[in-house]
């Protein structure tokens, strides 16, 4: 599934039935419906450091969410999707605490966000 | 066991949820926020009985929140366990000062967070065993928590970040042995604590442990040290591997501070309490014994029959 389709797609992941005795399968469903939601919230993201490089608290935004992300995807088994929101997290919050400008941070940021973001689709058509 | 959850991502509070369930805890609360769970604690009808607590959450923190709970009489020695994620590692030692018991990593490893909560769960039966006792026998709970054997390592109330002895050990265990390289350890020990023991009741040999207690953390002034009492008369402090304070000085501060309450003891026909500081021991990178074995070294080092080396005041272990 592409992003534009994940956008029109809020109940996609839900027609892969889950074993019946996975105790996480409704939270794992409700994960994917979020990685949606958060997908799109990525996205908007990412247009408004795009305009503005140095927008510091939309960059603050994209580590918050990529560090909710990593709580909870391998725990529900998308191990990579994890890994990747980790470090995107901690890429950005440890140069943001070391004084590193929002565009510097923003220019090694991105690549790791696309990379994110298709483990993310991935995990939606999982 | 009453359990009351808080982390901001409505998704990890459903894991939680899960997870917990598969372990058999089905009396779950949840809040989405640190004032969530304040509202939550003013209004319930029935006390918690373990908190699980995100350190990483907007508006008031998981340490705040720990810090907050703490200052409810009911919840002073509720366990509090953290989570953080890896990268949120650094506010540990932060969430330990506050007052945590324990604390686990997102994401969530089934197995630890097993143990983790059988960890709980042996604290929580433990509670409730006192608190069955003390109907029994028709006295108030803290009447019978003040019932303390000689070993037993209390929680010292009102020390600047004093913790309990358990929460220190389980800081260390989840540091590991190689991270434990870049701490130390020193023993305080309350040389006549056992003849004050003998010759009053457990809550005022207790307040004897917090006029120590209060002493020693005036005496470590800003050092970023966690205290905790060990049972036996022994105290003991993990610093970060340096440590700006002369340890033969704190000795000194300690027993000196300790005579402003020297009429108080006199009173009491107490002894006035004195107290030896041990060497720091440092954890070694190539030990093979266990985290929490820099905390045994330490406080056998504040032994008095253990000879100090002016020289060579550090110790490896």
């Amino acid at each position: 599934m592409t992003r534009a389709a994940a956008a029109h797609a809020p109940d996609c992941g839900r027609d892969r039935a889950a074993p019946p005795d996975d105790p996480l399968a409704a939270v794992r469903a409700r994960f994917r419906d979020l990685i949606v939601q958060r997908v799109l919230e990525f996205e908007r993201l990412k247009k408004l450091i795009e305009a503005a490089p140095g927008n510091a608290p939309a960059l603050r935004e994209v580590a918050a969410l990529a560090h909710k992300i990593s709580g909870v995807a391998a725990t529900l088994g998308f191990a990579q999707a994890g890994d990747l929101a980790a470090a995107l997290d901690t890429a950005i919050m440890r140069r943001q605490a070391a004084g590193v400008a929002a565009a510097a941070i923003w220019q090694d940021a991105a690549p790791m966000l696309e990379t994110l973001l298709d483990a993310l689709e991935e995990a939606i058509d999982a | 066991m009453r359990i009351l959850a808080v982390d901001d991502d409505p998704v990890f509070r459903n894991l939680l949820i899960e997870a917990l369930r598969v372990q058999n805890h089905e009396d779950v609360v949840t809040a989405g926020s640190g004032m969530e769970a304040l509202a939550i604690l003013d209004h319930a009808s029935l006390p918690f009985d373990c908190f699980l607590l995100d350190i990483q959450m907007p508006g008031m923190n998981g340490v705040e929140l720990c810090h907050a709970i703490r200052q409810h009489e009911v919840y002073r020695r509720t366990p509090i366990v953290m989570i953080t994620a890896m990268s949120g590692r650094s506010f540990v030692d932060d969430a330990f000062s506050a007052g945590a018991t324990d604390y686990v990593t997102k994401p969530l490893d089934r197995l630890e967070f097993q143990a983790r909560m059988g960890m709980v769960v042996r604290l929580h039966e433990e509670r409730e065993r006192l608190v069955a006792y003390a109907r029994q026998i028709g006295l108030a709970t803290g009447a019978v928590e003040m019932k303390v054997d000689f070993d037993t390592p209390v929680l010292i109330p009102g020390i600047q970040r004093g913790i309990e002895f358990l929460a220190l050990e389980n800081y260390l265990h989840t540091l590991g042995r190689k991270s434990v390289f870049s701490y130390a350890a020193f023993g305080i020990h309350i040389t006549n604590a056992a003849t004050i023991f003998g010759r009053t009741d457990p809550a005022t040999f207790v307040a004897m442990l917090t006029d120590v207690g209060m002493s020693i953390s005036d005496g470590l002034k800003t050092e970023h040290v966690l205290l905790a009492y060990a049972g036996n008369g022994d105290f003991v402090g993990l610093a970060k591997r340096s440590l700006e304070t002369d340890l033969d000085e704190l000795e000194r501060f300690i027993n000196f501070a300790l005579t402003d309450f020297q009429d108080i003891y006199e009173a009491d026909r107490l002894p006035l309490p004195e107290v030896r500081v041990g060497e720091l021991v440092r954890g070694s990178i190539f030990s093979l014994s266990g985290p929490t074995r820099i905390l045994d070294q330490a406080i056998r080092m504040a032994q008095p029959h253990v000879i100090r080396k002016p020289e060579a005041k550090l110790l490896a272990v």
